[in-house]
C-alpha cells in the first residue's frame, strides 16, 4: 500500500471541508465550520492489488482570504493538490491563482485537480469553466462538484490518485 | 627551463653517421619550427610532468608522511579552506554526513557533564540537613545508591506507550508500534497531526530553523526527535526522563544509519521499512518506580506449606503402597494361596485369590497381616484341581503349559501337558500347586493330585495336631507370666488351632477336647506350686477363649511340681496344650 499526502486548498468557504467529509464519510453537513490551521483525514482507495492500493492523507488546509495566506509549510511533501473554487463566488478565482503560484514555487510541477464546487447551485454561478483557463489546468483535471449532492466528488479524488500514481 | 639535449649525429644516405655541429643544428631547428618551438616544447614537458607526477603522487605522499609531518602542515590550510568552501556551498551534505557521528559524541559529552552535575548535586544535598532528607538518606543508604540518585528515582515512573516513525517532509507515517494494552487514535492521523502541529508552531512563531521537541498533555508527553529524513515521535506516559531522550536520539541515528536509502527516497511505500519495526519496539520501555525489594514471605510460606502437604501425602501413599505390596507378597507366600488381582478403594483392599481347600482359612490369614490403615477382604475361589474353569486355565496361563485333564486309576484326576524346564522349576516351587497335587515329569508333564481332598485334609489335620501337642510354653520364675518366646509361640499356635478346628469336617475328624496342663518347679510349698501351675494353665486357657475357641472344648489342670529333680527348673515351669480328637467311623485319638 502506498501512503500519499494530498492537500485541499482554496479560498475560504468554498467547501473544502465539506468535500473531504463527503469523500471520506459520505456525509454533508449544512452547518458551516471554519477550518483553522489544518484538519487531516484519511481515506484508502482500494485497487486491484494491495501494492496498488493508495492511502490518502488529506490535509484540509484553512481557506485563504485577505487575512490568511496559504502556509507553504503545510504543503511540504504533498504528492498532489486539490484546488477548490466556489462557482457562486467569482472572487474565489483570485486566490486560486495565487495559490497555484505558491504551489509551483514550493512543490514544482505536481498534479493539481481543480474543483468548481457548489454545482447544485449552478444556476447562480458567477463564472464558467472557461473562466478558469488562466489557472493553466488541463480540462481533464477540472470537475464541477457538489459536496451537498455528492456530485463528482469521488471522481475528482480518484482523478488525482490516478495522476499521482503515474 | 629544461631543454632536451640535441642529438649531434645524423645518418647520411649510405647509412653512415655524419657529425653535425651544435650551432648549425640549432639554426636548422629554429628555421623549421620558428617561434612555435618553445611553446610545443613547454606543452610537451608539462603533459609529461602531469603524467609522471600523478603516477607517483600517492607513493610520494606516503613516503613523505612517514618521514616527517611537513606534508600535513602544508596541507592543513588547504583542507580547511576546502571544508569552508564545501560547507558554504552544500551545508546539508555535510550535516547528513556528520549526523551519525556527531550525535554519539555530543551525547557522550552531555552524559559526562550530567555525571559531573550529579556529583555536584550530591555534594550539595549531602550537606543539607532536614528530617526528610535524613530519612531519604537512610533509604538511599539501605538501597546502596547515592542520595542524589535516590531522589531522582523518587520521581521516575514512565512508560513509552507508542513510537511513530514519520516522514519528515510529508508527515506521512512510515511505521509505528505501541505497547500492549494501549489504544490510540489512528496512528496515520496522529502522525500527520503531529507534523501539522510542528508546522503550525514553526509558522506561528516564525522559527524556521527551530523545531518542536516536546508536547505535553496532562501526564502524556510527546517527545519528537528529528533526523534528516524522518522524525521519531514517542508518546510517554509519566515523567520524561533522560533515559528516554537518549534512547530516542540513539534510535533516530540508528534508523538513519541502517535505512539511509529507504528514508531518503521514501515515496509512501512502507513495506521497505518494515524491518525497522523491531528497532522501534525496543524503544517501548517502561520504568517503574523503585520499589523496596523484600522477600516474598507469604509466597514462601504458602509454597512451603504446599510442599509439606504434598510431601506428607506422597509419603503416606508410599507407605500404603508398600503395605499393600507386603500384604500381597505375604498372601502369595502362604501355602495354598495365589493372588490373582488386587483392588484398593476407600480403605478397602480386595484381593482376588485362588486358594486350595486345605489352606489356612482366609480370616486367619487376614489376622496375621494386621494392616492398620485399611481392611482386607478376600474374594476367594477354591482352587479345585478338577475345576476346568478356574484352576486349570490359571495354571496353563501362569506356566505357559498346555494342560488337559484326564481320569486315571481309581478315578483319580491326572493333568497332562508340556512345559519348559524353567517353568517346571517354578511350578515345583508353587506353594498353591504343591498344596494340591504332586508334579511328575515322565516323559510329559504329569500333574497328579497326591491325595484326595479328604486324605489331604486329614493329613494336614494330624500334622497340625501333632505340632500343637508337641509344643511347650515356659513361664517366668514364681509367676503365671509367659516368657517372651513362649508368648510368640502361643500366638502362632493359636492360628494353627483355629485351622485345626476348620479342618475337622474336611478331614472327617472330631475334636473331643483341648486340654491345657500347667506345671511348676519344686521351689516353694506343694500347695503353692499346685496353685501356681493351675494359674499357668488357666492363663493359656483364657488366651484360647479370647481367640474364639469354644469354652466347651477347653479344660485346664494344674499338676504342681511333678518332674524329676534332674530336670532344669526353667523347663519345669511350663504348660502344654493337648488336643484330643477322633476319626469318624473309627475310635482313635492322637496326641
Amino acid at each position: 500500500m502506498l501512503n500519499k499526502k494530498i492537500c485541499m486548498v482554496g479560498a475560504f468557504a468554498v467547501g473544502k471541508t465539506s468535500l473531504v467529509k463527503q469523500f471520506v464519510e459520505g456525509i454533508f453537513d449544512e452547518k458551516y465550520h471554519t477550518t483553522i490551521g489544518v484538519k487531516i483525514d484519511k481515506k484508502v482507495i482500494e485497487k486491484d492489488s494491495e501494492s496498488n492500493t493508495v492511502q490518502l492523507m488529506i490535509w484540509d488546509i484553512e481557506g485563504v482570504d485577505v487575512f490568511t495566506n496559504l502556509k507553504p509549510t503545510y504543503l511540504r511533501g504533498s504528492s498532489g493538490i486539490i484546488l477548490v473554487v466556489d462557482g457562486t463566488r467569482r472572487k474565489t478565482l483570485e486566490p486560486a491563482e495565487e495559490i497555484i503560484s505558491i504551489i509551483k514555487e514550493h512543490l514544482g510541477n505536481i498534479p493539481i485537480v481543480l474543483l468548481i464546487n457548489k454545482s447544485d447551485l449552478e444556476t447562480s454561478w458567477q463564472f464558467q469553466i472557461e473562466d478558469t483557463l488562466t489557472l493553466g489546468i488541463a480540462d481533464s483535471n477540472i470537475f464541477k462538484t457538489s459536496a451537498k449532492n455528492d456530485n463528482n466528488v469521488e471522481l475528482a479524488f480518484e482523478r488525482l490518485v490516478e495522476l499521482i500514481s503515474k | 627551463m629544461l631543454e632536451s639535449k640535441p642529438d649531434l649525429k645524423e645518418q647520411n644516405d649510405s647509412g653512415g653517421e655524419v657529425e653535425i655541429p651544435d650551432k648549425e643544428y640549432r639554426r636548422l631547428r629554429s628555421l623549421m619550427l620558428g617561434q612555435d618551438y618553445e611553446a610545443i616544447l613547454t606543452s610537451r614537458l608539462e603533459n609529461d610532468n602531469v603524467y609522471r607526477v600523478s603516477s607517483v603522487l600517492t607513493e610520494a605522499f606516503k613516503k613523505r608522511n612517514s618521514e616527517d609531518d611537513s606534508l600535513a602542515l602544508e596541507m592543513s590550510p588547504v583542507i580547511e579552506s576546502a571544508i569552508d568552501e564545501s560547507i558554504k556551498n552544500h551545508p546539508e551534505r555535510i550535516t547528513n554526513v556528520i549526523f551519525p557521528i556527531i550525535g554519539p559524541a555530543v551525547r557522550k559529552a552531555v552524559t559526562r557533564a550530567l555525571a559531573d552535575l550529579m556529583q555536584s548535586l550530591n555534594y550539595v544535598l549531602q550537606n543539607s540537613l532536614s528530617v526528610k532528607s535524613l530519612v531519604w538518606r537512610i533509604k538511599a543508604w539501605r538501597l546502596g545508591v547515592s542520595y542524589a540518585k535516590y531522589l531522582l528515582t523518587q520521581s521516575i515512573h514512565y512508560q513509552v506507550e507508542q513510537v511513530f516513525l514519520i516522514h519528515r517532509e510529508s508527515g506521512l507515517l512510515i511505521q509505528s508500534v505501541q505497547a500492549e494494552g494501549v489504544s490510540y487514535q489512528d496512528p496515520d492521523l496522529v502522525s500527520s497531526m503531529l507534523s501539522a502541529i510542528s508546522d503550525f508552531a514553526k509558522d506561528s512563531f516564525e522559527q524556521e530553523e527551530a523545531r518542536l521537541e516536546t508536547l505535553q498533555m496532562g501526564d502524556l508527553t510527546i517527545l519528537i526527535e528529528a533526523g534528516p529524513h524522518a522524525v521519531l515521535a514517542l508518546a510517554i506516559r509519566g515523567t520524561l526522563h533522560a533515559d528516554v531522550q537518549q534512547v530516542s536520539t540513539e534510535l533516530i541515528e540508528a534508523l538513519h544509519s541502517n535505512f539511509a536509502k529507504e528514508l531518503r527516497y521514501f515515496d509512501g511505500a512502507t513495506e521497505p521499512l518494515e524491518p525497522a519495526i523491531p528497532m522501534l519496539q525496543e524503544a517501548l520501555i517502561t520504568r517503574e518506580k523503585a520499589k523496596k525489594e523484600s522477600k516474598p514471605w507469604f509466597a514462601i510460606i504458602a509454597v512451603t506449606l504446599l510442599l509439606l502437604v504434598l510431601g506428607y501425602y506422597s509419603y503416606q501413599n508410599y507407605l500404603l503402597q508398600r503395605s499393600i505390596e507386603q500384604a500381597v507378597v505375604r498372601v502369595n507366600q502362604e501355602p495354598g494361596y495365589q493372588v490373582l488381582s488386587r483392588n484398593y478403594q476407600d480403605d478397602l483392599l480386595t484381593l482376588e485369590v485362588l486358594r486350595s481347600a486345605m489352606s489356612v482359612p482366609q480370616n486367619d490369614l487376614i489376622d496375621t497381616l494386621k494392616p492398620s490403615k485399611y481392611e482386607i477382604v478376600f474374594n476367594e475361589k477354591i482352587a479345585s484341581i478338577d475345576d476346568p474353569e478356574i484352576y486349570l486355565p490359571y495354571l496353563s496361563s501362569k506356566y505357559q503349559a498346555n494342560l488337559s485333564v484326564e481320569r486315571g486309576e481309581q478315578n483319580k484326576l491326572i493333568i497332562l501337558g508340556e512345559i519348559t524346564e524353567d517353568n517346571l522349576a517354578r511350578l515345583m516351587q508353587d506353594s498353591l500347586a504343591n498344596s494340591v497335587f504332586s508334579v511328575e515329569k515322565s516323559p510329559k508333564l504329569i500333574i497328579k493330585p497326591s491325595l484326595s481332598v479328604q486324605q489331604k485334609s486329614r493329613s494336614d489335620f494330624v500334622d497340625l495336631v501333632q505340632s500343637i501337642n508337641s509344643q511347650l510354653y515356659y513361664f517366668q520364675v514364681a509367676s503365671a507370666e509367659l516368657t517372651e518366646e513362649s508368648q510368640n509361640l502361643l500366638n502362632q499356635n493359636i492360628t494353627k488351632i483355629r485351622r485345626i478346628l476348620d479342618l475337622q469336617n474336611q478331614a472327617e475328624t472330631t475334636i473331643i477336647q483341648i486340654g491345657v496342663f500347667g506345671f511348676a518347679d519344686p521351689q516353694g510349698s506343694r500347695t503353692t506350686n499346685i496353685d501356681l501351675s493351675q494359674q499357668r494353665a488357666k492363663l493359656i486357657k483364657s488366651i484360647l477363649l479370647e481367640n474364639e475357641i469354644s469354652d466347651s472344648l477347653v479344660i485346664s489342670w494344674g499338676g504342681g511340681a511333678i518332674d524329676m529333680s534332674s530336670v532344669p527348673s526353667q523347663y519345669q515351669r511350663r504348660a502344654r496344650i493337648e488336643i484330643l480328637y477322633e476319626l469318624k467311623g473309627a475310635t482313635s485319638h492322637a496326641q
